[in-house]
C-alpha cells in the first residue's frame, strides 16, 4: 500500500505541471503573467462540484464537459478582455493587473454561486472535498491513476502538437516573433484563440481533478497561484518544458520538504510551510534569473550546461582517440 | 482648545460616522495610492507589494511602540501584568493596554504624541529598509519578475506575522495603546484629521519630487530606460531608490491604520486589500498624475464605504450578500475604463517645468536652454501668475 503522502505528491505534481504549462504558455504568447490562471481552476472545481453533487454526474464523466466549458471561458476572456486591452495599447503590467481584477471578479462570482447553492439546496459549497465520489481501483483511489495519465497524455500530445503539427509550429513561430509569423501567413488570431482555449481547459480540468483528492476552498486559488508562479519561474518562464520540470520540482519540494524540516527543527516550522513557493521564486531569481532551462547571462543555462558537459564527456573518446 | 474641539466633535453617530470613516480610509489609501503613483505612474516600477510596507507600519506599532509604551509606563511606577512570554504577550494584552496603559496616556498627552511620532519615524525607516530588501532579488530584472516577486512578498510578511506571536499576537492579534486617549472627543475624528494632514504633507513631498530634475529623470526611465542608461544614469540605482523612498511613506499608512483600529492582526493586511484596492484606484483615476489618483481614491473609497454602510438596504434587492457584488462591480468598471479610457479618468498632463515660457517657445519667439530653465525662477524671474511679487 502506497503512503498517502506519496499519493498526494503524484496527484498534486501531475496537476501542478498542467497548471504551470498553462501559465507559461500564456506568458510566452501574451508577455504578461496571468494572475487569473488559478481562478479558472477554482471555476473547474466549482463546476465539477455542481455536476457531481447537484446533478449526480460521475466525476470522471464531468471532466470532458468541464474542459470544453473552461476552454470557452478562456476564449471569452481573450476576446472580451485581453484583446481589447491589447488594442487599446495597454502595457504588460496593465494587462496583468486586469487579470488580477479578473481573478477577483471570478472569485466573487463563485462566492455568489456557492451562496446560491447554499440557499437553494442547503449544501455548503464554500469548501469541500469530493473524495467520497471517487472510484476504487485495486484498493487505491482512481484519481491516483487518472491524474498522472491525464498529465502524461497532455504533455505528450502537446509535444507532438508543437513539433509535428503545422498549427503547433505556427504557434511556436508566433511565440518567437509575432510580426514575422504574421508576414509568413500565420493567422495569429487563431493561434491566440487556440492557446487561450488550451490554457482555459487545462486549468479548469486541473481544478476539477484536484478536488477529488485534496480539500478545496474557494479562496484556494491565491495559494495555488503562488505555487504555479514559483514552478514556472523555476523552470524558466519562456520554456514549456521548463514548466514541466519546475512544476515537478516544486510539487516535490512543497509536499516532502516540510516533513523533513519538521523532523529536523521541530513542529514550529510547519507554520512556515506556505513560504516554500516564495523561497523558490526568490532563490531562483537570485541564482538563476531565467530559470533552469533559460539562458544565463553570457552563457548557457544550468541544464543546458550540464547536458553539454555530459555530451562532451561521452563523445570525447571518438573525437580524441 | 482641545475641549472646544471635543465638544464640537461630540457624539459621532449615523451619517457623521460614515463621513469620518470615508475621510479616514480616503486618507489612508490616498497615501498608499500616491506612493504607488510615484513608483508606477511616474517611474514605471510595478510595486505589487504595497501590502508589505503597510504591514511593516502596523507591525512597528504592535511590536516596537507597544513595548516602548509598556516600558515607559513601568518606569513611571505602574505595575503591568507580565508580557515577556508569547502567551503572556497575547493573554495579558487587553488588561495591560486598556486598563493600565491607556489611562496613563490620557494623563500624559505629550508622551502619547511622542509615541505616535516615534512610531511614524520608525515605520518610515523600517518601511524604507523593507523596500530595499524587496528590491534585492529582482530590481535588475524585467518588470514581470519584479511584479511576481513583490506580489509573493505580501503573503510572506503575513505568514511571519501569523507564526510569530511576539510581533502582532499571531492569528489572535493584539490591542495597541490609544495614543489619542487625551483627546476628549471621538478618536475616529482626530485619527482621520491627522491621517488627512499626513496625506497632504505626502502629496507636497511627492509633488516637489516629481517637479524636480529627479522627477523628470524618473519619467525618462519610465519611457525608455535604455536611453537613460546610455547617457550614463544608474537606472537600477534610481529604481531602487524610488522603491525605498515610496516604501517608507507607504509604511505610514500602516501606522495610522493600526491606531485607527487600536488593534493589529495580520489578517487585516491581506494582499487583496492593500495591494489590489490602491492599484485599482491608481489605474481607474489615471496613472502619472496626482489628480487622477485623488479622484480614483475618492470614488472607490466612497463607493465601498457607502455599499458597506447601506448594506441592509441593498441586501433587500439581491439574494446574496452585497459585499461579493462590489468586487464584480469595481473590477468590471476597472476593465471597462482600461479598455475605453486607457489613460484613466484623468489622463496624464505634460510635465510643467517652472520658469519655461511654453507659449513663446511654441511660437518660436524664444529658445530655451533646458539645463538652465528650472533655475531661472530661483534667479529672480517670477512666473506670470505671481503678479503681486512683480
Amino acid at each position: 500500500m502506497l503512503d498517502p503522502t506519496i499519493m498526494g505528491v503524484i496527484i498534486y505534481a501531475s496537476m501542478l505541471i498542467i497548471l504551470c504549462i498553462g501559465f507559461s504558455l500564456t506568458y510566452m504568447l501574451e508577455r504578461f503573467p496571468n494572475f487569473a490562471h488559478t481562478s479558472l481552476a477554482s471555476v473547474g472545481t466549482m463546476l465539477t462540484y455542481s455536476m457531481v453533487r447537484l446533478y449526480g454526474f460521475n466525476p470522471y464523466l464531468s471532466w470532458p464537459l468541464i474542459s470544453i466549458l473552461g476552454g470557452g471561458l478562456g476564449i471569452v476572456i481573450y476576446l472580451l478582455i485581453v484583446r481589447p486591452l491589447q488594442r487599446a495599447g495597454s502595457s504588460g503590467i496593465m494587462l496583468s493587473f486586469a487579470m488580477f481584477a479578473l481573478s477577483f471578479i471570478l472569485n466573487a462570482t463563485l462566492y455568489i454561486y456557492s451562496y446560491w447553492i447554499l440557499m437553494t439546496y442547503g449544501f455548503r459549497a464554500g469548501g469541500f472535498i469530493l473524495r467520497a465520489y471517487d472510484h476504487n481501483l485495486w484498493g487505491y483511489p482512481a484519481v491516483l491513476f487518472a491524474a498522472p495519465l491525464i498529465s502524461t497524455i497532455l504533455i505528450s500530445s502537446l509535444h507532438h502538437f508543437l513539433t509535428k503539427v503545422k498549427f503547433g509550429i505556427a504557434l511556436k513561430a508566433t511565440v518567437e516573433n509575432p510580426e514575422l509569423a504574421q508576414s509568413l501567413g500565420v493567422n495569429t488570431f487563431h493561434v491566440h484563440l487556440a492557446s487561450w482555449f488550451l490554457t482555459g481547459s487545462t486549468s479548469t480540468l486541473a481544478g476539477a481533478v484536484l478536488s477529488l483528492w485534496s480539500p478545496t476552498r474557494l479562496d484556494r486559488s491565491d495559494q495555488l497561484l503562488m505555487s504555479v508562479m514559483a514552478g514556472s519561474v523555476l523552470g524558466g518562464l519562456d520554456n514549456l518544458y521548463g514548466a514541466i520540470l519546475g512544476g515537478l520540482i516544486l510539487a516535490l519540494a512543497q509536499t516532502i520538504l516540510p516533513g523533513i524540516l519538521i523532523k529536523i527543527f521541530g513542529l514550529w516550522i510547519g507554520g512556515y510551510e506556505p513560504l516554500v513557493p516564495m523561497l523558490v521564486i526568490i532563490l531562483t531569481l537570485i541564482i538563476e534569473p531565467n530559470g533552469l532551462t533559460g539562458p544565463r547571462e553570457g552563457g548557457v543555462g544550468t541544464l543546458k550546461g550540464i547536458s553539454h558537459l555530459i555530451r562532451r564527456r561521452l563523445s570525447r573518446p571518438q573525437t580524441n582517440p | 482648545m482641545i475641549e472646544l474641539i471635543g465638544t464640537l466633535a461630540g457624539e459621532i453617530t449615523g451619517e457623521a460616522r460614515l463621513i469620518v470613516d470615508i475621510a479616514m480610509f480616503f486618507g489612508l489609501l490616498v497615501i498608499v495610492a500616491m506612493a504607488l503613483n510615484f513608483q508606477y505612474g511616474n517611474a514605471g516600477v510595478p510595486n505589487m507589494g504595497c501590502a508589505v510596507q503597510v504591514i511593516v507600519g502596523a507591525f512597528t506599532v504592535s511590536a516596537i511602540t507597544m513595548r516602548l509604551a509598556f516600558w515607559i509606563v513601568e518606569s513611571a511606577g505602574i505595575k503591568l501584568l507580565p508580557y515577556a512570554s508569547d502567551f503572556d504577550w497575547v493573554y495579558n494584552n487587553q488588561i495591560n493596554v486598556h486598563i493600565l496603559v491607556n489611562p496613563y496616556l490620557k494623563e500624559h498627552p505629550m508622551i502619547a504624541i511622542s509615541l505616535l511620532l516615534f512610531s511614524m519615524a520608525v515605520a518610515l525607516v523600517l518601511g524604507a529598509l523593507i523596500g530595499w530588501l524587496m528590491s534585492l532579488p529582482a530590481i535588475k530584472l524585467r518588470a514581470t519578475y519584479l511584479m511576481i516577486v513583490l506580489i509573493t512578498m505580501a503573503d510572506t510578511s503575513q505568514i511571519f506575522g501569523r507564526n510569530m506571536p511576539q510581533i502582532s499576537g499571531g492569528t489572535l492579534g493584539v490591542f495597541i495603546p490609544n495614543v489619542f486617549a487625551w483627546y476628549p472627543g471621538d478618536r475616529g475624528v482626530i485619527t482621520a484629521v491627522i491621517t488627512l494632514a499626513i496625506g497632504l504633507v505626502a502629496f507636497f513631498i511627492f509633488r516637489t519630487m516629481l517637479n524636480s530634475p529627479y522627477g523628470r529623470l524618473m519619467r525618462a526611465i519610465r519611457e525608455n530606460e535604455v536611453t537613460v542608461a546610455s547617457v550614463g544614469k544608474n537606472v537600477v540605482g534610481i529604481r531602487r531608490n524610488i522603491l525605498v523612498f515610496a516604501s517608507g511613506i507607504t509604511a505610514l499608512a500602516g501606522v495610522l491604520n493600526a491606531f485607527y483600529f487600536s488593534f493589529v492582526v495580520e489578517a487585516n493586511y491581506q494582499r487583496a486589500w492593500w495591494t489590489y484596492w490602491p492599484w485599482l484606484m491608481l489605474i481607474l483615476g489615471g496613472p502619472g498624475n496626482n489628480a487622477g489618483t485623488f479622484l480614483g481614491c475618492a470614488l472607490v473609497v466612497a463607493m465601498r464605504r457607502i455599499i458597506i454602510y447601506y448594506k441592509w438596504i441593498f441586501d433587500q434587492y439581491f439574494f446574496f450578500p452585497i459585499s461579493y457584488f462590489e468586487d464584480i462591480l469595481l473590477g468590471t468598471l476597472l476593465i471597462v475604463v482600461m479598455i475605453f479610457r486607457p489613460s484613466g479618468l484623468i489622463p496624464e498632463k505634460l510635465l510643467y517645468i517652472p520658469g519655461v515660457p511654453y507659449g513663446r517657445l511654441v511660437r518660436e519667439e524664444v529658445r530655451v536652454d533646458w539645463r538652465k530653465a528650472p533655475r531661472a525662477r530661483a534667479a529672480g524671474e517670477k512666473p506670470r501668475w505671481m503678479f503681486w511679487r512683480r
